[in-house]
């Protein structure tokens, strides 16, 4: 579907599809437009360096369209349509496009790298899968950078004992507000995430670098911390239903914990919904451990790319 | 060291902490202390009466007729020259008790069973052995108005029964059904 899209997008074999995204050349204009089925409006993006007068833009786009309306900040021109089906895009797009290309050279608009924003000949790079249109200079430049900071990275030795301290300290902030969420009765699920970014940043922080096992262990901590936290707040909740006929504290209830969950149906129901739903947030939360980790990973993340 | 080979040592050691999460939990009955009788309902003389009651080994438990306290349970390997048998044990428990009522009162032989599967509905249980010392319980023991008497139950049971077990006392009041107590032993 995409790639017959693109066909009908400019002249024949001038745009290519690229996960949902189309790129092409329109005019000597490097133009990336992007569909979002969810809002049912696409976007036209270029690159440009000249005076624009985008007030007197917007009034050419009313006469194709109008419900086009174009926006130019810091040297991105941004055209928005609405466009109810995707496979009606390609019409209103080649409409769009010639108007809006026509216009830029007419006011000696000019193509430019999106990066420096000069008007050097570019083409399609990706960065960490984000693709978009750089001059060779900036490729270079962005790619050496790139490399220093994985030798950088590289270079730094991961100390997991302070890392494991780290993520133990690092999830306490977390701990304290779902304690504190429990004693006010209020779920404390959602604080699986908080539990999960302190382990994250706290191994990071403590251990100067995460690694894979950097990774496992920050994951391990943190959601041993979330099961943890709700136990202590599912122990809470016995405290409260017993402490008027036992002599008891929060550290009893806590103990008697299995013998709950083996014996009251309706009490291990509600623990596993809640133990259920913290290790959802957790997962979410366990993002931040995988995007910190990414960060370290020594792969090349900068590439030029052809798309057929 | 192999990286695959320090990659699995780590995941252990995080399996362990993890672990660390869980200390001292029990799936066994909790043998909490209660605050008072609880279940019972009161009679018209203000005696509550029909419920039960649990306490730690060294508290003081006011019963209708005395008081009572376990002083000591410990299991033992022999009591006074007798020697546990195979596969069993002998449980060993040290009783006080005080009469509070204004005539004398009997303790029974079936009095102060030793009890387990405290969690179940039909517990089950083992009276103390008979007595072959002074310091022995032994059935329709007197104590009189005022006095405090000391006594040794021994219990031999299968080895393989576990803590939390309690001593067990059901009192009656004038024939009729009085409260339970549970004097846990963990």
């Amino acid at each position: 579907m995409g790639k017959k899209l693109a066909k009908l997008i400019g002249k024949e074999g001038s745009f290519k599809c690229h996960y949902g995204s189309y790129y092409g050349i329109y005019n000597k204009f490097d133009v990336v437009i992007k569909y979002d089925y969810t809002s049912l409006i696409y976007n036209t993006y270029f690159s440009i360096d000249g005076k624009l007068n985008v007030d007197k833009l917007n009034d050419e786009l009313q006469k194709i369209d109008k419900y086009a309306i174009a926006k130019y900040k810091n040297n991105n021109l941004t055209i928005t349509q609405s466009c109810d089906r995707l496979k009606d895009m390609p019409e209103l797009a080649n409409k769009i496009l010639k108007k809006v290309t026509d216009f830029l050279n007419k006011n000696n608009c000019k193509n430019v790298c999106k990066n420096c924003h000069k008007n050097n000949e570019t083409s399609l790079i990706s960065i960490d899968d984000n693709i978009m249109y750089y001059c060779n200079d900036c490729y270079k430049n962005t790619l050496k950078k790139y490399e220093d900071e994985i030798k950088k990275n590289k270079s730094i030795k991961e100390n997991i004992p302070s890392g494991i301290i780290g993520a133990i300290v690092g999830a306490i902030p977390g701990l304290i507000i779902w304690l504190l969420l429990s004693y006010l009765m209020i779920n404390p699920s959602v604080i699986a995430l908080i539990i999960m970014f302190g382990s994250a940043y706290g191994y990071k922080l403590f251990a100067k670098s995460m690694k894979l096992p950097g990774l496992i262990i920050s994951l391990f901590i943190g959601f041993a911390i979330v099961y943890f936290a709700n136990n202590l707040s599912n122990s809470y909740t016995l405290y409260n239903e017993y402490f008027n006929q036992y002599k008891i504290n929060i550290i009893d209830t806590y103990k008697a914990l299995p013998y709950y969950l083996n014996n009251s149906t309706l009490f291990k129901s509600s623990y596993n919904q809640n133990l259920l739903l913290s290790l959802m947030f957790a997962l979410f939360g366990g993002f931040t451990n995988i995007g910190i980790y990414r960060g370290y990973l020594a792969n090349n993340k900068i590439k030029k790319v052809v798309i057929k | 060291m192999k990286r695959s080979s320090k990659l699995l040592i780590l995941g252990i050691i995080c399996i362990i902490l993890s672990g660390c999460s869980l200390p001292f939990q029990s799936s066994k009955y909790p043998s909490w202390s209660t605050k008072g009788i609880l279940e019972g309902y009161t009679l018209s003389n203000g005696k509550i009466v029909g419920g039960w009651l649990g306490a730690q080994i060294g508290e003081k438990i006011v019963a209708n007729s005395y008081t009572f306290v376990v002083n000591k349970i410990e299991e033992i390997k022999s009591y006074n020259g007798y020697n546990v048998q195979e596969n069993k044990k002998l449980i060993h428990a040290q009783i006080e008790i005080t009469n509070t009522t204004d005539k004398d009162i009997y303790v029974y032989d079936n009095d102060f069973a030793l009890v387990w599967d405290l969690d179940k509905e039909d517990k089950n249980y083992q009276y103390s052995m008979d007595p072959f010392t002074d310091t022995m319980l032994k059935n329709e023991l007197i104590i009189e108005h005022g006095q405090t008497k000391s006594f040794d139950t021994v219990y031999e049971i299968d080895k393989s029964i576990d803590k939390p077990m309690a001593i067990y006392y059901f009192e009656q009041i004038n024939g009729q059904k009085g409260n339970e107590y549970y004097i846990y032993f963990k």
